[in-house]
């Protein structure tokens, strides 16, 4: 090792191929493999809009590409934070063998949620297109809103990754969360049709930030207002700090525990 | 003179309210004025957003009452009065006053139909989406007539909860102070009823009217009718919305309560998650107390006192016995005094002299001092949460302590090759994680430069359902090698792991001996590092296998690597390793020339075996 440098370009490089196993195993048996991707957020985005888009006809435009949007981010987020849960353990004995900074684990699933993010992006750009969708400049704040959201699953997926290892309840109880929060992200429905209390408690939620963040720069072709960046920069800021620190305090711990 | 009593119902379902919060009621629950008098009504407009314009309709029976003024509109052949009005102001509530007059005494219904109300503030979004907020409920029609046999209109209450303070005459009971009963018995004093009325009244509603003409002339008449059934055409109109808003009303007040209480649910499992964490914190502080009292009693004479005996008792015979006398008492000081290192470097030179080793000038590379490793173990394994949460209250949970290792030291110096030796469980795997880094022992402390080490353990991050190429891939990035690296010695890998056929196969399909030639391939494939841990690397694979990989195994050892060889297998260890390591249940018992050490171990085994027979 020649450096920190060199050991930068390694932790890339591992988690890079670690990050191409989990995709490949991931469709390892189907057929259509990565395809699905791109295909499973149409598909639903089809379904959803069959249902939903009469209902909120009057109230959401563009129903199909407002519910992609969110449901784009909301995939990335859940998928992050959901695998990164189980890192450090489906990766026990690598862990436990090789000589890797625990964090790559974590750090591979969340970025795994990225690359499949990335094929579903297509499915949105080819959606965008075909809604006729005017290019504006703020889609260029689209990755921020990205960085954002993956800053965020960071921190929680190393909160969560920790707390698995110890108390695996954790995994059913946060399938219970992503739920609630799920439903409190406004993937499918206006928030304006919200009763006001429950819209202020929706607009803390970062999730939906990210979400509106998101709709704002690409549907709208407005720069978002300064309190979602403002909401956005402190969860994503206190998530990853916070999840540090419980890491870094737990880390001896869970190579015993393990 | 007859009297009867004629009742009238003034039911108050809001219909259609376009704004949040808002709803109409009348003054009083009901109304008792005496026939062919004038009374009034208090219609009020409520909404906590403030009441800007309203519109509210009226309807009531034109058969029992006489509509008189107060409203902006009316429509007297179908008993129906417009109030609206564009002049609030923002206030909570606004009021109207209709004056009827009671034709005749019956039961008769006041409702409102068709409410409109825009908030003072945002008078255009209420229509479009404001939420329809219904009024009241529905109400049992209980009538209390008076000496005067009044006409009694039953007004609905608002929602307790949403009563202002500021209006008596808003009560949700029927309550004689109420202001508008007052003036209404004021108004109404002299009840003359036409016989024909109330006989026309009697033929469409023969059940009330019985139950009226068996209190003709009562002081106080009493009655009680289950359903509003009026004649009034109007009235079975509103009946739909009537219902509908009437039912949907409760049903919200339901969900809040629902609501709230779902919040509860949350809020206790929130707090039932936090207090979970924080007792597996408490607990795991408790642990680490414990093992810190445990180290703090090995520092007890007489604990090693006991130690010392067992291990001269268990001693093997086939040990010098000045190396034994050494290595005892190295334990012993180790264990008991500070300067433990001075004096293990003492004993290790005295042994690797006695060994034939020239020993200062070589350099210590890897040093172990005083490594004691406690697992905790439950003894208990809880089915689930509730069960964990049971016994933990019965306090049945206990951990165990597992000394893995038990205050280890040895120094390993540049160069050597040094085999760990030890029956299954004895803590040699720990130990290598110790010393690769892995694990941070829980007392004593080693030395090395983790830079340098390597560990080679087979098929580390194998993935069974990717191809083998993709399997180099991967294992070899984990194992540290650089893509540059693995691009240029893939070749070499495949063709020392004699899998060139393979390459594309998914390794699933591999036989064990193929995962592992190909695990021992990828590990070997690097410049030997400075320090080489093989784990169990050496004893896989056909004879043939074998042969070359241990040939590998030399050919790093000579370019200079020290070596670190965990094997069961005894010959592995006298053909390779210049010293040895035994451990045994987590306690070091002999470092020295792999040949005695070995024999220890066997004659072990014999006595062990011996003694189970």
């Amino acid at each position: 090792m020649k450096g920190r440098f060199s050991d930068i370009l390694q932790y890339v490089f591992v988690i890079r191929e670690l990050t191409s196993r989990e995709i490949k195993r991931k469709y390892a048996r189907s057929s259509l493999g990565i395809i699905w991707s791109v295909l499973n957020p149409l598909l639903m985005m089809v379904v959803m809009s069959l249902i939903f888009s009469t209902m909120f006809k009057r109230s959401i435009e563009n129903f199909p590409i407002y519910y992609l949007t969110g449901q784009t981010i909301w995939g990335l987020f859940s998928g992050a934070t959901n695998s990164a849960m189980t890192a450090l353990v489906d990766n026990k004995s690598l862990l436990i063998k090789a000589k890797l900074p625990k964090h790559t684990f974590i750090l591979s699933r969340v970025y795994t949620a990225l690359v499949n993010f990335g094929y579903t992006c297509i499915a949105f750009v080819l959606m965008l297109l075909i809604f006729r969708i005017k290019f504006t400049l703020t889609m260029l704040l689209f990755p921020v809103g990205i960085l954002f959201a993956l800053i965020f699953s960071i921190g929680v997926g190393y909160l969560l990754a920790t707390e698995y290892v110890f108390f695996a309840d954790i995994k059913y109880l946060y399938g219970i969360f992503l739920t609630l929060l799920m439903y409190m992200s406004a993937i499918f429905y206006p928030v304006d049709s919200l009763p006001e209390m429950v819209q202020k408690i929706v607009n803390m939620n970062p999730v939906y930030l990210m979400i509106l963040f998101a709709r704002e720069c690409v549907m709208y072709g407005r720069v978002p207002q300064g309190w979602v960046w403002i909401r956005l920069g402190g969860w994503s800021i206190a998530s990853i700090v916070f999840g540090m620190i419980i890491f870094r305090i737990q880390e001896n711990k869970i190579m015993q525990t393990i | 003179m007859i009297i009867c009593t004629a009742v009238c119902f003034a039911i108050v379902p809001s219909t259609d309210v376009f704004a949040a919060e808002a709803y109409v009621t009348f003054g009083s629950e009901s109304y008792t004025p005496k026939a062919g008098k004038e009374f009034k009504i208090g219609v009020y407009v409520k909404c906590m957003d403030g009441v800007g314009a309203s519109s509210v309709t009226v309807g009531y029976d034109p058969n029992c009452l006489e509509y008189v003024s107060g409203g902006s509109g009316y429509d007297r052949e179908n008993g129906l009065v417009f109030i609206v009005d564009e002049t609030g102001n923002g206030a909570n509530s606004k009021k109207f006053m209709l004056v009827f007059k009671a034709k005749t005494e019956s039961f008769s219904e006041i409702h409102a139909v068709a409410n409109y109300v825009y908030t003072y503030d945002f008078p255009d979004v209420i229509l479009e989406d404001g939420t329809v907020i219904p009024c009241a409920d529905p109400m049992e029609c209980t009538i209390t007539g008076s000496a005067m046999a009044p006409i009694m209109i039953q007004g609905v209450a608002p929602k307790p909860e949403e009563k202002p303070e500021d209006k008596p005459e808003e009560k949700p009971d029927e309550t004689p102070v109420d202001e508008m009963d007052e003036q209404a018995e004021e108004i109404i004093e002299e009840p003359e009823v036409p016989e024909e009325e109330i006989e026309a009244f009697t033929e469409e509603e023969p059940e009330a009217a019985a139950e009226e003409t068996e209190i003709p002339g009562s002081d106080i008449t009493e009655i009680t009718s289950p359903s509003p059934t009026s004649e009034p055409e109007t009235i079975v109109d509103a009946n739909p919305l009537y219902f509908n808003d009437g039912s949907s009303e409760p049903e919200d007040e339901k969900n809040l309560n629902d609501s709230a209480i779902l919040m509860g649910i949350l809020v206790a499992s929130a707090l039932a998650l936090l207090f979970l964490l924080w007792l597996s914190r408490d607990e795991f502080k408790a642990r680490k107390n414990e093992a810190k009292r445990y180290v703090d009693s090995l520092e007890d004479p007489n604990y090693e006192e006991e130690n010392r005996n067992e291990y001269v008792i268990e001693s093997p015979d086939g040990v010098k016995a000045s190396n034994d006398g050494l290595y005892t008492e190295n334990d012993i000081v180790s264990e008991i005094s500070g300067d433990t290192v001075t004096l293990t470097e003492q004993e290790l030179q005295i042994i690797n002299m006695e060994a034939g080793y020239p020993v200062d000038d070589r350099e210590r590379v890897i040093s172990v001092k005083d490594v004691t490793m406690v697992f905790h173990l439950s003894t208990y394994n809880p089915s689930g949460l509730k069960d964990y949460l049971i016994q933990m209250v019965k306090r049945n949970i206990s951990y165990r302590r597992l000394y893995a290792l038990y205050h280890v030291s040895f120094d390993v110096y540049k160069g050597e090759v040094i085999g760990i030796i030890g029956t299954n469980g004895s803590g040699k795997s720990t130990l290598l994680k110790i010393v690769s880094g892995a694990l941070r022992p829980t007392s004593g402390s080693i030395t090395v430069d983790r830079k340098k080490v390597q560990l080679l353990t087979l098929g580390t991050g194998f993935d069974m359902e990717l191809t083998a190429r993709e399997n180099v891939y991967l294992n070899g990035s984990i194992i540290g090698y650089s893509k540059d690296f693995l691009d240029k010695h893939y070749n070499d890998i495949v063709k020392f792991a004699e899998l060139e056929d393979f390459m594309e196969e998914k390794v699933k399909n591999f036989s064990s001996g193929m995962v592992s030639r190909l695990g021992f391939a990828i590990a070997t494939a690097g410049d030997a590092a400075e320090i080489l841990i093989l784990d169990e690397v050496l004893s896989v694979g056909d004879e043939f296998f074998r042969k070359k990989s241990l040939a590998r195994i030399k050919e790093m050892i000579h370019g200079g690597s020290t070596v670190l060889i965990v094997s069961h297998g005894m010959n592995t260890i006298l053909e390779n390793c210049t010293r040895c390591v035994w451990i045994e249940k987590g306690e070091l018992r002999m470092v020295g020339n792999p040949k005695e050490v070995c024999d220890a171990y066997r004659h072990m085994e014999q006595t062990d075996n011996a003694v189970g027979a």
